[in-house]
């Protein structure tokens, strides 16, 4: 019986260890852990991307309240406000494979998916 | 033998009709080789942890093997759920080692289902060992019901990671199957439970037929490894 005791509650123990680390690693999600995370490699290139207006990815050239906003380069502007840095790769995937996939299901000339090493590669200089 | 082959057959027809709606049904393109092979082998994983709510261990009538059989079969089930686990876990990372990025903090929603999954099956693992269960719960009872809950917990997990990588269970209707069979799943074991125990027939169970657990578990890992490596196939043809 006494064995038995001491075995629960090391696995009580075990049990709460495992929840707490599960609840550190949701909320670790946090804008500072976020934003002090080193950016992804990009090689995104606009020549792949010259069929499109440009409007379809720079949002903010006709939304006049982010004129005023201290950052304007794209992904500047994501990282560095602390609301969006959070959520730049669901935002940025959503957008960028979201074309991709729907494109790639009408059978055209499209980008990666999931591919991550073709967008996340080093750094190719910028073309546009 | 015939018995046997029925059981393994009807395993095996249940594995290859989900896996082939939900890779063509949902109409999604193929992403690479190795890519596609081990996300596909998740579904397999998912379907044999439907599979151990049908079979949970209770014996049968049919085929009226002894009951050390059907425990065996449940046993090595979830082996065979760890075994498709790690290989998806490591095709996974093999076939995308950027992956990590959204494994390592702040993880991804779908991933961090992912690894709750992983670490509910591996203490459902090492607690539900015939030599220690007894050991951490403290009756056959209390194991039950623990023993429940915490695969009920692994099941919700599971679906949930499926349905948040969004691809292959994209569409709506999937998305409905997915969530009727886990209700289906976590309701037959409470059902059989409820259900009044039939009369015992004549027939006695067959003594010395645990040994069979071993091959209808290697059958179903087979099918579940060849239908990914087909489905992948078909679909980076
Ligand atoms: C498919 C989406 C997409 C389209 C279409 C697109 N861009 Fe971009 N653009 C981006 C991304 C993403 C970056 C950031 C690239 C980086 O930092 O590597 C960027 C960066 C830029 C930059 C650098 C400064 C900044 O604001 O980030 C300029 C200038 C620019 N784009 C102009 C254009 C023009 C002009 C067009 C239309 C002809 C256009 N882009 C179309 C996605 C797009
Ligand atoms: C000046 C800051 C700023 C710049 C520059 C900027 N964005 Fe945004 N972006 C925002 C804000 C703020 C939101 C949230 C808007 C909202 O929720 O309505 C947003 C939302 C988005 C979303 C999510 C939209 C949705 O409907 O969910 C995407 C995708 C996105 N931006 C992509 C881009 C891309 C790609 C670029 C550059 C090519 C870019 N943004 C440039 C500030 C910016
Ligand atoms: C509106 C649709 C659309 C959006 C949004 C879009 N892409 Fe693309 N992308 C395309 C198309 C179409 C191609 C194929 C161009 C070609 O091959 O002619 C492509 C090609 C690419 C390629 C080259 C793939 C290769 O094989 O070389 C990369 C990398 C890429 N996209 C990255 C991105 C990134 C990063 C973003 C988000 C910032 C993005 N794309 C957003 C449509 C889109
Ligand atoms: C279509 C192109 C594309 C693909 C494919 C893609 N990503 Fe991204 N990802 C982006 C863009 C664009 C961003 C936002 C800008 C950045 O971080 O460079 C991003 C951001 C991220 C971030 C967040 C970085 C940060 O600063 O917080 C992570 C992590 C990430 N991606 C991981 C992955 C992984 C893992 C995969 C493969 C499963 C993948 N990505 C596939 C385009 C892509």
């Amino acid at each position: 019986m006494r064995r038995n005791g001491r075995l629960s509650i090391a696995a009580v123990c075990v049990a709460a260890g495992l929840v707490g680390g599960g609840i550190w690693w949701s909320v670790s999600g946090a804008p500072h852990t976020a934003q002090s995370l080193p950016l992804m490699p990009l090689t995104f290139t606009h020549q792949d991307h010259g069929a499109f207006n440009c409007l379809v990815c720079h949002h903010n050239y006709t939304e006049p309240k982010l004129a005023s906003w201290p950052f304007q380069h794209c992904i500047e502007c994501h990282k560095k406000t602390p609301e969006l840095a959070p959520i730049i790769e669901r935002q940025f995937h959503q957008q960028c494979e979201g074309c991709h996939l729907k494109l790639k299901r009408e059978k055209r000339a499209s980008g990666p998916v999931r591919a991550c090493h073709v967008c996340h590669a080093e750094e190719r200089p910028p073309r546009f | 033998m015939s018995e046997c082959i029925t059981l393994a057959a009807l395993l095996a027809l249940l594995c290859t009709a989900f896996l082939l709606v939900c890779v063509f049904a949902a109409g999604q393109p193929g992403i690479a080789g190795l890519w596609d092979l081990a996300m596909i082998g998740g579904y397999s994983a998912v379907f044999a942890l439907f599979q151990m709510f049908f079979l949970t261990g209770r014996p049968l009538d049919r085929p009226l093997y002894e009951g050390r059989f059907f425990l065996r079969l449940h046993e090595y089930t979830a082996y065979l759920i760890l075994l498709l686990v790690i290989a998806h876990v490591i095709g996974s990372l093999w076939a995308e080692p950027l992956l990590w990025r959204d494994i390592w903090p702040p993880v991804l929603p779908v991933m961090q289902t992912g690894v709750l999954a992983s670490l509910l099956l591996a203490t459902l693992a090492v607690v539900s060992q015939p030599r220690w269960k007894l050991a951490v719960f403290r009756n056959a009872r209390i194991f039950r019901y623990c023993h429940y809950g915490l695969a009920a917990a692994l099941l919700c997990a599971t679906g949930l990671h499926a349905w948040q990588a969004d691809f292959r269970m994209a569409a709506p209707a999937l998305t409905f199957s997915l969530i009727g069979m886990s209700a289906l799943a976590l309701a037959v074991p409470l059902l059989v439970r409820a259900l009044p125990v039939q009369a015992r027939r004549g027939e006695k169970r067959l003594r010395n037929t645990s040994g069979l657990a071993m091959p209808v578990v290697v059958t179903l890992g087979c099918i579940g490894l060849l239908v990914p490596i087909l489905c992948a196939m078909w679909l980076d043809r």
